[in-house]
């Protein structure tokens, strides 16, 4: 299992080979790392969001529906924003039981065929789905169903669409740097050490 | 057989092949119920198969589903919670708890081991992710104990297991993702919280007696140090000042949530203020360490939900493709009663945990498994508990449960694979005996729920 660690010791560095990268994937790995990391920064609002909201209970008397439902609204985007981050810096868990006695071709060939004809498919049509899904929600206007709740509730449904996309971009990225590894093409960004978008 | 029963089973086989492969988890199962999805579709509208399939009840309610997932106030949590963990990791607290902790207990044998339970418990808290409660307490507990000429297997074993009663102590991000799973408010956070306060206690108090004991019958085991200081009021305030902020906020986190004062998401915020006051106080409040902790924090939360997304794909098509009743049968059919069902579902858990997460059990198995349980009139704090102890147990046994992994990572050299496997067979008992004590005597999960709850 890879779950990522804090402060992983300095020998914990990945011990098997890395899959090479090229220039499109490096351009694609870089842009969603910093957008990842940026988004990041949002847990704090959404923090922030939580506890005036305690606060204002326990001082004013009273919560507020509208800033309960910004809570999860900050969560919600910034959670499914970010899992393409994840994707970059390989942290979605994997099973390393047997994985060390494949060889990294045979891997390689593994993840570019489930990538391409299983989990891009899927995600085309979630994509697909729920674009249909906020266009709906816009055109009808819809807002909470809670008197005091927060309106346009189309844009936190926007967000779902984007960050499945971004997945697919960042799954895309990966299988090219299968692509590299596998046939040479697109060819291979010369590198002194692997870049660690962590 | 029949045809349902074939997918299913499919299914489950199509996804354990690309996960042992080492396809990641999420995208492993998001793939999968793709696949199937395509070859109900394909069955039923080109071949005329007698099932319900249809794809826009399953690919098609994806919308909602996966907005299900963020409109839901009780995630929040699990952010909120993770960081407050990393941000206590970072905060300097572990290592202060242990040095004052020491300074009290280190004359006794097996001082040194019992501290390290003290502080894994009260820290156990801090994430709840097996890997990085391990790797902490290994990394800060090791050295110092083979200094002291601790024997090399108790004191691998003392680390690596404590470090995994994280996943069971309350707050514990696990049985805030079970409570949402399980989808009953008889096992809601708070209840669920509750249940696993005694039972986590009492692992941690069996700990620290086998360490005890076990010091005091092979002298070599756990040596006193031979140069003990004093111990003085000076070192017991010292002891006070270290442990007072960070049971503090513990009590805090927990009490708001039991006493019904503040819900799961609110406490998990104030607990989040409160590691980062904790970590300004220690002078170790800076950019890089906040920033560092948000991105993890990131990816943290990323990996969960990434198995939420791709295990919310399975499960629809999984359900529509009959699967619910393919699992109700297969439960049902079980012999011995509903303890023989509990007990089976155990063990498969128990297997399970080898290979997967608790994240992954947590999120496919427990939301097929419980609703069958629960109508055969078992009581829903009492199973999660079990199922908690049960993932916990699994992540600790030879040669394959994953806390094994990262502690090797953090050892130092000179300890073998044999030493860990020697050093945690005794926990393991200790946890099977656990096991068995909640599984006989309910009430040990199921008493302070109802004693807390019972008037509302």
């Amino acid at each position: 299992m890879s779950t990522p660690l804090p402060d992983a010791p300095p020998d914990d560095t990945p011990l098997r080979p890395e899959l090479p990268t090229n220039r499109i994937s490096h351009v694609i790995d870089t842009a969603i790392a910093v957008l990842g990391k940026l988004l990041s920064w949002l847990w704090l609002v959404t923090l922030a969001v939580v506890l005036t909201n305690v606060f204002s209970r326990f001082i004013l008397g009273r919560g507020s529906i509208a800033l309960e439902e910004l809570s999860w609204h900050f969560f919600g985007a910034t959670m499914i924003l970010t899992l393409a981050y994840a994707v970059v810096t390989d942290d979605h868990v994997r099973v390393d039981v047997l994985r060390d006695k494949f060889s990294l071709r045979f891997q390689a060939w593994v993840e570019l065929l489930c990538i391409v004809l299983l989990v891009l498919p899927v995600l085309y049509f979630m994509v697909d789905g729920l674009t249909e899904y906020a266009q709906r929600s816009f055109a009808r206007g819809e807002r909470s169903q809670a008197p005091s709740g927060l309106p346009y509730r189309f844009i936190i449904k926007s967000t779902l669409p984007i960050g499945m996309a971004l997945i697919a971009i960042a799954l895309s990225s990966r299988a090219l740097r299968c692509c590299t590894y596998l046939f040479g093409f697109p060819r291979q960004l010369p590198m002194r050490r692997p870049v660690d978008h962590r | 057989m029949g045809l349902e029963e074939i997918l299913v089973i499919g299914m489950f086989a199509g996804f354990m092949g690309l996960l042992l492969i080492g396809f990641p988890v999420a995208w492993a199962l998001a793939g999968i119920g793709f696949l199937f999805a395509v070859i109900g579709h394909v069955l039923v509208e080109h071949m005329g198969a007698d099932l319900w399939f249809s794809w826009g009840g399953t690919i098609g309610v994806l919308d909602r589903r996966l907005y299900g997932i963020i409109a839901n106030e009780l995630m929040v949590a699990l952010p909120l919670f993770i960081f407050m963990g990393i941000m206590l990791d970072r905060s300097g607290i572990a290592e202060r708890l242990m040095n004052s902790l020491v300074r009290v207990l280190g004359g006794l044998r097996g001082g040194y081991a019992v501290t390290v339970v003290i502080v894994g418990v009260l820290l156990a808290a801090s994430t709840g992710i097996v890997g990085a409660s391990v790797v902490l307490l290994g990394m800060l507990s090791i050295g110092p104990m083979l200094q002291a000429k601790y024997n090399k297997s108790l004191a691998v074993g003392t680390a690596c297991s404590v470090g995994t009663l994280g996943i069971l102590v309350p707050p514990s991000i696990m049985l805030v993702l079970m409570a949402d799973r399980l989808g009953t408010s008889e096992a809601s956070v708070g209840r669920l919280f509750m249940g696993a306060l005694i039972p986590g206690i009492m692992l941690g108090v069996m700990y620290i007696a086998y360490i005890v004991i076990a010091a005091y019958i092979k002298k070599d085991l756990a040596p006193a140090p031979e140069n003990r200081q004093p111990l003085n009021a000076r070192a017991l305030l010292e002891v006070l000042i270290a442990v007072l902020p960070p049971l503090a906020l513990i009590v805090a986190v927990l009490g708001s949530i039991f006493t019904g004062f503040a819900t799961t998401t609110e406490a998990s915020a104030v607990g989040a203020l409160g590691a980062v006051l904790l970590a300004l106080f220690n002078r170790r409040l800076n950019f890089d360490v906040v920033s560092k902790a948000l991105y993890q924090t990131t990816r943290t939360t990323a990996f969960i939900f990434g198995i939420f997304v791709g295990a919310t794909v399975f499960a629809v098509v999984l359900r529509g493709l009959g699967g619910d009743d393919v699992i109700r049968n297969a439960i049902t059919g079980l012999p011995f009663g509903p303890a023989g069902v509990v007990l089976t579902i155990m063990l498969v858990v128990f297997l399970l945990g080898f290979f997967l997460d608790w994240v992954e059990i947590t999120l496919i198995i427990l939301p097929l498994v419980a609703p069958v349980v629960f109508s055969l009139g078992v009581d829903p704090v009492w199973f999660a508990i079990l199922f908690a102890i049960c993932l916990q147990t699994s992540f600790l046994t030879p040669p394959v449960g994953f806390a094994l992994f990262y502690i090797k990572g953090v050892c130092p050299p000179g300890i073998t694979t044999l030493d860990i496997y020697k050093g945690v067979a005794p926990f393991v008992a200790l946890q099977m005996l656990g096991l068995f004590l909640v599984f006989f005597y309910e009430p040990l999960a199921t008493w302070l729920p109802a004693q807390v709850y019972s008037g509302r």
